[in-house]
């Protein structure tokens, strides 16, 4: 069998340094390097392309799932964290392993061993994609919403929001920080936007701290003006749904 | 309700209001109605002992005619039926009593017999004052219970919430602290074990401690220390700690697990939040009246937090209050790039 190669994205030494210890008798794995946040994590991924990852749940600035929110290129991946109901919940059905911390070398080589497994069948589903729907159905609202643009990766929080106008499979997110495209639906945005955001439009969700002013348009289309200069179309119901939310 | 039983100073105090009572009933005997002294004394000792001693058992009357529970034509009715009864006892029964004893005095058994008409209207006075009396009384009792059960409730509540705030972040903590230990027991086991005592001793600390038990700031800086010691083996050189304490204030007493939270907050927004190094800074310094320490530590104000911001500062701002009677004493500051936490300990409790 063909050499595992194996990256490592924690941000605390001693938790990297035990996977490798572990994982220093195994002849099929080589450990490509370590990461100490999700920043390095994505750049290693990009770079390295590596076959597996063992990646922290609780790091700086970007955590563990908006990493996997952001890559495109899916290597296997086993999570790793030390006390986190939602990540439990989330795995149980489709990562390929999630360790709690602590965890003994037998536990790490059984979940090394599923992943294994995973690579020799044909993928028949993608575990990350049914990972990231599976976490997409959580009620979980949204703080900040991480974008990745190459290899460069943008925090932008909720309120620096302007608007989201869906385009074709994304979605593009124009806020203070710059316009950042997403590979999400209008749907998930729409449920995990806290209040203060109103979907206007099929294509449109408005940050109704940014709205300026409203016009009509033709009979049944008004036109939504916000501080960023865009004007923006609302459909009947969408409307209706403003309005309802300044009574 | 057995609670209901009179006290000893509440007995007191009514005899003497009866006294007051006996002895305006006396003076207007003389001086209005001209009755001499001997069966003035005596109208006036038999009347208002004898109302006295119905006044105990309306005492005990008025608590199972509770204004809540009843509707208010029962009470009426009931009343009214007390109070004619009341009346009728008092009236007739002191008439009575009093006819035997002074029979011989004809001006002042007319004058008693001649009198009845306003003794009654008297005795439905007196009634209506004390049965209200009564129900004010109960009233204020039954609210100031309602107050202490309120305060025990909101005790609990508040020590439930401390406990799951407590329980949030713990296992965070320790269960990546234990994470770190079992990677040092394969490449550094002195280490390690060093790290298990120093876990071990935080633990109890944070642990065992009541939640008013007052430590000294030597205590607390002891285990803070353990605590970073700990959080440095997690974190290695991004974790920078200095602190500048004057010795002179070392034995001062503060609450308990005061000053850990500041620097679990220090370490939570700054250290775990940043990709590069993180300096926390703590000064403590004292004067005759208060004891102050000073924390600050780097933070990047782009960083965007999850929920939960601030509650182990705002649990140590409540502790403080609680403690000291007085607000103020937590100062929080954001700057551009650092965080400063400001608290000032009291030196002396007035208790």
């Amino acid at each position: 069998m063909s050499q595992i190669k194996v990256l490592i994205i924690d941000d605390e030494a001693p938790a990297r340094q035990i996977i490798r210890t572990y994982l220093s008798d195994q002849q099929d794995i080589t450990i490509l390097g370590e990461c100490e946040n999700g920043f390095e994590g994505l750049k290693a991924i990009q770079e390295l392309q590596p076959d597996l990852i063992f990646l922290d749940i609780q790091m700086p600035k970007i955590d563990g799932f908006e990493l996997v929110d952001v890559l495109d290129q899916k290597p296997e991946i086993i999570f790793a964290t030390a006390y986190d109901q939602y990540a439990i919940k989330a795995f149980e059905m489709n990562a390929v392993d999630y360790l709690l911390k602590p965890y003994s070398k037998d536990r790490l080589l059984q979940a090394v061993d599923k992943a294994k497994g995973r690579m020799k069948t044909a993928k028949k589903e993608d575990p990350i994609k049914n990972l990231q729907n599976h976490l997409d159905d959580n009620n979980q609202q949204l703080e900040r919403v991480v974008t990745r643009l190459g290899s460069k990766i943008t925090v932008v929080p909720v309120d620096k929001i302007w608007y989201i106008e869906a385009q074709d499979d994304y979605v593009m997110v124009y806020s203070d920080q710059g316009n950042h495209l997403k590979e999400k639906t209008m749907k998930y945005f729409e449920q995990h936007l806290p209040q203060g955001f109103i979907r206007i439009h099929r294509s449109y969700i408005v940050n109704i701290s940014q709205i300026i002013s409203t016009e009509l348009y033709s009979k049944d289309t008004h036109l939504v003006t916000l501080r960023c200069g865009a004007k923006l179309k609302s459909s009947a119901d969408g409307y209706k749904r403003l309005r309802e939310q300044f009574k | 309700m057995i609670t209901r039983v009179l006290q000893n100073k509440q007995i007191l105090l009514y005899i003497v209001l009866w006294i007051a009572i006996a002895v305006v009933h006396f003076s207007v005997l003389i001086s209005f109605y001209n009755i001499s002294w001997l069966p003035a004394i005596g109208d006036s000792l038999i009347f208002n002992t004898i109302f006295a001693i119905i006044g105990i058992g309306l005492w005990f009357a008025v608590p199972y005619l509770d204004l809540s529970k009843h509707q208010w034509y029962e009470l009426l009715s009931q009343h009214f039926t007390g109070l004619v009864l009341s009346t009728l006892v008092w009236v007739y029964g002191s008439s009575f009593i009093l006819q035997q004893l002074f029979d011989d005095r004809t001006s002042y058994i007319g004058f008693l017999s001649g009198s009845l008409t306003i003794r009654f209207i008297t005795g439905t006075f007196y009634y209506t004052v004390f049965v209200s009396i009564m129900y004010m009384i109960n009233t204020y009792r039954q609210l100031q219970e309602r107050h202490s059960r309120e305060a025990q409730l909101f005790a609990q509540l508040k020590e439930a919430e401390l406990t799951l705030l407590r329980s949030q972040i713990r296992p965070h903590f320790l269960f990546n602290s234990l994470n770190s230990i079992s990677s040092l027991t394969m490449t550094d086991p002195p280490k390690a074990q060093e790290m298990i005592i120093k876990l071990s001793e935080f633990m109890r600390y944070s642990l065992n401690f009541p939640d008013n038990s007052l430590s000294t700031l030597e205590k607390e800086l002891y285990h803070i220390q353990l605590y970073l010691d700990i959080e440095k083996i997690r974190f290695g050189e991004k974790l920078r700690f200095e602190k500048e304490v004057d010795s002179s204030c070392l034995q001062i007493a503060l609450p308990a697990m005061i000053l850990q939270p500041l620097l679990e907050n220090a370490v939570k927004y700054g250290v775990y939040e940043s990709t590069t190094v993180s300096y926390i800074q703590l000064k403590v310094s004292c004067s005759e009246k208060m004891l102050n320490i000073y924390i600050e530590n780097d933070f990047d104000p782009e960083n965007v937090f999850r929920k939960g911001t601030g509650t182990g500062l705002r649990n140590v701002e409540k502790r403080l209050q609680t403690h000291y009677g007085q607000p103020g004493l937590l100062n929080i500051m954001k700057k551009e790039k650092v965080f400063i936490v400001e608290m000032k300990i009291p030196r002396y409790v007035t208790d």
